[in-house]
C-alpha cells in the first residue's frame, strides 16, 4: 500500500461524484433548492430570529415568579407565630346543661337513664315512685330503660312484685326479667 | 507527513483543528456566513452553491434513500440559516455544518418511524466521466458507494466526511464529538472493510 492509495480513492470517489452530477443525482432538486434560497431570504426580510426584548421579558418574569415561589416556601416552613396578648379566643355559646332530673322524659334520649338518686332519696323507698318511672319507660317503649329502672327498683325493694299492668307489658314485649 | 490508518486512508497533515485563518481555500466560508447574517441574502447563495453538492452527497449516502436525504439537507439548511447571528467562525464553516448534517442523520435512525420501505435508491452505474481513463478507476467509483453503503454508521460517516471534504482525524472527531483515537479506529476498521469489499480492485488500484 502506498501513500496514493488513499488519493486514487478519492480521486475514484470524487469522479463518482461527479457522474452523479452528471446524471442529475448528487444534489437536491431545484424546488428544493429554489426553497432554501427563497428562505434564506425571507428570515432576512423579516428580521431577527427573536426580539430583543424578549429576554429581558422572560428573565424579569422568572425572577418574580421565583421571588414568589420562594416567599411561600419560607411562610410555610415558618413556625407558627403565638397570639397576641390582646388575642381572645371566639366566643362559644355553651350548650344548656342536660336536665336528667327523675320528672324528665329521656324517651327520646339516646342516653341511658340517669336518676339521681340524691334528688330521688327521700322517695325510693316507695314502689309507687318506681313503678311510675317504669310506667314512663313502658309507654314510650324503651326496653333498656325499663330493664335499668327495673334493676334499681329491685335493689332497693327486693321483694316489691310488679303491678299487673306492668307484667303485663313486660309479657307483651317478651322481657325476661332476671330474678330476684 | 501523512497520518496513515491501518496504511488506507491518509489524512492532511494537520493533527488538530483548522481554523478558518488556516484554510485559505475556505477563510471566504466565515466572511461569507458573517455577510448573509449582515443583511447579505448573495452571500449565502455562495455559501449555499459552495456546499451543496458535498453535503448532499453525505446526506445521501448516509441515509440511503434520496427523499430522506432532501428532507435533511432541508433541514439542515435551515438551522444554518436561523442559526446565522449565533455562527461563531471558531472553526471552518464545513465542520459546523456538517456537525449539523451529522446530528440530524442520527436522529433520523434513532426515530421509532421506520424509514420508506423501499429499496435504497438506485446508485448510477458504469459511467465515471472522462477524466478515469483507467477502466479499473471507472469501475472503482461504483463500488466504492456499494460498499460504503455497507459500512455501520459511524463507520460510514467517518469515510465519507474524509472522502468529501478532506477532513482531518481530529475534524471529523470534533465533528462526531469523539476523540481523535476513536475517529483512527473506525477509520482501521472501515478501510478493512473497504478493502474486503472491494477485494481485487481495491488491491490493483491502492
Amino acid at each position: 500500500m502506498n501513500p496514493s492509495a488513499s488519493d486514487k480513492l478519492r480521486s475514484a470517489w470524487k469522479q463518482a461524484a461527479e457522474s452523479e452530477s452528471t446524471a442529475g443525482g448528487a444534489g437536491p432538486g431545484p424546488n428544493l433548492d429554489r426553497q432554501i434560497r427563497r428562505h434564506a431570504r425571507q428570515v432576512l426580510k423579516k428580521g431577527p430570529p427573536s426580539p430583543g426584548w424578549i429576554w429581558p421579558a422572560s428573565a424579569a418574569a422568572s425572577v418574580v415568579l421565583c421571588t414568589s415561589l420562594m416567599l411561600q416556601m419560607a411562610r410555610y416552613f415558618q413556625p407558627p407565630t403565638p397570639p397576641p396578648d390582646s388575642y381572645q379566643p371566639r366566643y362559644i355559646k355553651p350548650l344548656p346543661p342536660r336536665d336528667v332530673s327523675v320528672g324528665e322524659s329521656t324517651a327520646v334520649s339516646d342516653a341511658p337513664v340517669v336518676l339521681d338518686l340524691e334528688t330521688v332519696a327521700p322517695r325510693v323507698d316507695s314502689p309507687e315512685f318506681w313503678w311510675e318511672e317504669l310506667r314512663r319507660n313502658a309507654a314510650n317503649a324503651d326496653r333498656e330503660a325499663f330493664l335499668a329502672t327495673w334493676h334499681a327498683y329491685r335493689r332497693h325493694l327486693v321483694e316489691a312484685p310488679l303491678p299487673e299492668d306492668l307484667k303485663q307489658w313486660v309479657a307483651q314485649n317478651n322481657i325476661v326479667l332476671p330474678a330476684p | 507527513m501523512t497520518d496513515t490508518v491501518s496504511q488506507g486512508l491518509t489524512f492532511p497533515p494537520a493533527s488538530t483543528t483548522r481554523t478558518a485563518a488556516e484554510e485559505p481555500e475556505r477563510c471566504t466560508d466565515r466572511a461569507l456566513m458573517q455577510r448573509y447574517a449582515e443583511g447579505d441574502a448573495a452571500a449565502f447563495d455562495e455559501l449555499y452553491e459552495r456546499h451543496k453538492g458535498p453535503l448532499f452527497r453525505y446526506l445521501k449516502h448516509s441515509v440511503g434513500i434520496d427523499a430522506v436525504a432532501e428532507e435533511l439537507f432541508h433541514e439542515a439548511w435551515v438551522r444554518v440559516i436561523d442559526a446565522r447571528e449565533r455562527y461563531i467562525a471558531s472553526a471552518r464553516f464545513s465542520t459546523w455544518l456538517y456537525r449539523i448534517a451529522r446530528n440530524l442523520v442520527i436522529d433520523r435512525h434513532r426515530r421509532p418511524r421506520p424509514l420508506p420501505l423501499e429499496a435504497p435508491d438506485a446508485l448510477p452505474a458504469g459511467n465515471t466521466g472522462a477524466a478515469a481513463n483507467d477502466p479499473d478507476e471507472r469501475r472503482l467509483g461504483p463500488a466504492l458507494r456499494a460498499a460504503l453503503s455497507s459500512l455501520p454508521l459511524e463507520q460510514r460517516t467517518t469515510v465519507l466526511l474524509h472522502l468529501e471534504q478532506d477532513m482531518t482525524l481530529q475534524e471529523i472527531a470534533d465533528i462526531c464529538g469523539c476523540g481523535r483515537e476513536t475517529i483512527k479506529s473506525r477509520m482501521r476498521y472501515a478501510t478493512a472493510k473497504l478493502r474486503e469489499a472491494l477485494g481485487d480492485l481495491y488491491e490493483s488500484i491502492c
